[in-house]
């Protein structure tokens, strides 16, 4: 039941992120030319995903408007803190429903972008395509994580705001200081589509954030006061 | 197995340095209806928070069916034997109402089916209205329809008929009161709302600044108080009056004694005093309430 809960909070945000990709896609086909380059349709993919995955994380148990307004200590977040349930639960079903969405629009959006493309067919191997799709996959869960963190604290749209700023902060720290995990890398110099083999440091790297942010917003849940 | 279903002791809670609540016992026994009074800002709805494991208690204890309320985390055994209804009456305003009850059912393996009849019934409740298209009353009723559905043994209700029309509020109220006859139910509920306290609790606590002034069942808190109007035939003498006189107000050559005990011994006391006659009147509630915590 609580993913009947989370899906309808978050339906029309998931509806609003196919809606940008739609029309990026319809745009991009509308005026593709022969030999566009691939990174001209994979980086604007990839940041309408990653900026569309920041409105997927509805946080933890403190904003339930599908429209992403806060609801508050008086609304109906006391009924939901009420309920029977464990606010780890709460907070671990709200999360795997927005993995899952975010899981869901990336894959669709890479299906329709490889069939739509013929260009990204020459020039990319399916195998190549499907390590780019897992790298986004995992890079996804930071900013995901990221943004379900600060839903835990704040109140939107602030909180999508400072979840961006904080993970661009920490993508630009690691980018200077551990180049070796600098995510980035992942779609640059150590993308599949360079090197052919996934770049594990940098998913690795990718899931250890996620999981911190997220162990870090779970455990602001369990403790604070509503 | 204990008889006192909801207790505090000492509790406290502080926010930004100021009290909310300030050292509270209450005990509720099974099967009352327990009235919690205190104007607004008292710690009512503080103390309901603490005792749902929305806050955490700075010091002091609560307990709930004996069990220690941990806290945010952990309680949902405990919460599984209670019903909220909330001050704001909110609920999630993207669901329908036959939603909510798909949504909430299955968290109670108890569920009972003839009462959620009755209240969709009772409160006029259409299923496949969203609850935000609903008036507050009926968002009351849907609240009081999830709460006693899923057979709670203790409902808490936070001002319950805050802002509801008289037709829902006896409505509201009628049920309430059939509840611990019929299903066994303990009802603590909060409100300012006097005279529907003292049509419907049997047991009453008046909290003022966050501590409890008076507590204790409401027939014997009517038969212990009592008020004594002292008239003098001159100007009243300046008297030290004994234990139980609680307030003691002056008006022109009357002198009005409001005893919450040591009743006998006043008015000897008053009678020993030249010139005077002495009246004994019995005291509402709400006489009691205002004299606590009407003046501050």
């Amino acid at each position: 039941m609580l993913l009947m809960k989370n899906w309808l909070e978050t339906r029309w945000r998931l509806t609003a992120v196919f809606g940008y990709l739609i029309l990026f896609l319809a745009i991009t086909y509308h005026n593709q030319q022969p030999g566009m380059k691939v990174s001209n349709l994979l980086f604007p993919l990839w940041m309408i995903l990653t900026f569309g995955v920041l409105t997927l994380a509805g946080g933890g148990v403190k904003t339930q408007s599908p429209a992403g307004f806060p609801e508050g200590l008086a609304e109906s977040t006391q009924f939901t803190l009420a309920l029977p349930v464990s606010r780890l639960r709460l907070a671990a079903v709200r999360a795997a429903v927005g993995l899952m969405e975010t899981a869901a629009v990336t894959v669709i959006a890479a299906c329709a972008a490889w069939n739509l493309f013929p260009a990204l067919r020459a020039s990319t191997t399916p195998a190549d395509f499907a390590r780019v799709l897992l790298t986004t996959l995992v890079w996804l869960t930071g900013p995901y994580c990221s943004a379900f963190l600060f839903e835990t604290l704040l109140a939107e749209p602030f909180s999508m705001m400072i979840a961006g700023w904080v993970f661009g902060l920490l993508l630009w720290l690691l980018h200077h200081i551990a180049p070796a995990v600098d995510l980035t890398r992942a779609f640059t110099q150590a993308s599949p589509l360079i090197t052919h083999r996934l770049p594990w440091p940098q998913m690795a790297t990718s899931a250890s954030v996620a999981l911190i942010l997220f162990v870090a917003a779970v455990r602001i849940v369990q403790t604070r006061e509503y | 197995m204990s008889n006192i279903i909801v207790e505090t002791k000492g509790l406290r809670k502080v926010f930004e340095g100021r009290p909310a609540v300030d050292g509270l016992d209450l005990r509720v026994e099974a099967g009352s209806i327990f009235g919690f009074l205190g104007r607004n800002g008292a710690g009512k709805t503080t103390t309901i928070r603490l005792l749902l494991g929305f806050l955490r208690a700075g010091s002091g204890e609560a307990r709930l069916f004996g069990e220690a309320v941990s806290g945010p985390v952990g309680g949902v055994d405990l919460r599984r034997r209670i019903g909220f209804v909330s001050e704001s009456k909110h609920l999630y305003p993207y669901m329908t109402v036959r939603q909510i009850i798909r949504f909430t059912r299955p968290f109670f393996p108890g569920w009972r089916d003839d009462l959620e009849r009755r209240y969709l019934e009772i409160f006029d409740l259409p299923p496949n209205r969203k609850i935000s298209a609903l008036s507050k009353g009926m968002r009351t009723g849907l609240m009081l329809l999830l709460a006693i559905s899923h057979r709670a043994e203790l409902l808490i209700l936070d001002e319950p008929t805050d802002g509801l029309d008289p037709a829902v509020t006896e409505i509201l109220l009628r049920e309430l009161v059939a509840l611990p006859a019929s299903e066994g139910t303990t009802i603590f509920f909060s409100s300012h709302q006097l005279t529907e306290v003292d049509q419907i609790a049997d047991h009453v606590a008046i909290i003022h600044l966050g501590r409890t002034v008076v507590s204790g069942a409401l027939d014997d808190l009517k038969g212990q108080y009592q008020r004594l109007r002292v008239v003098f035939q001159h100007g009243p003498p300046p008297v030290s009056w004994l234990e139980g006189a609680e307030h003691v107000r002056q008006e022109g050559r009357t002198v009005s004694i409001l005893a919450s005990h040591n009743v006998e011994a006043l008015v000897q006391q008053a009678r020993s005093l030249p010139g005077v006659s002495v009246e004994r009147h019995p005291v509402s509630l709400k006489e009691i309430f205002l004299e606590h915590v009407g003046n501050n």
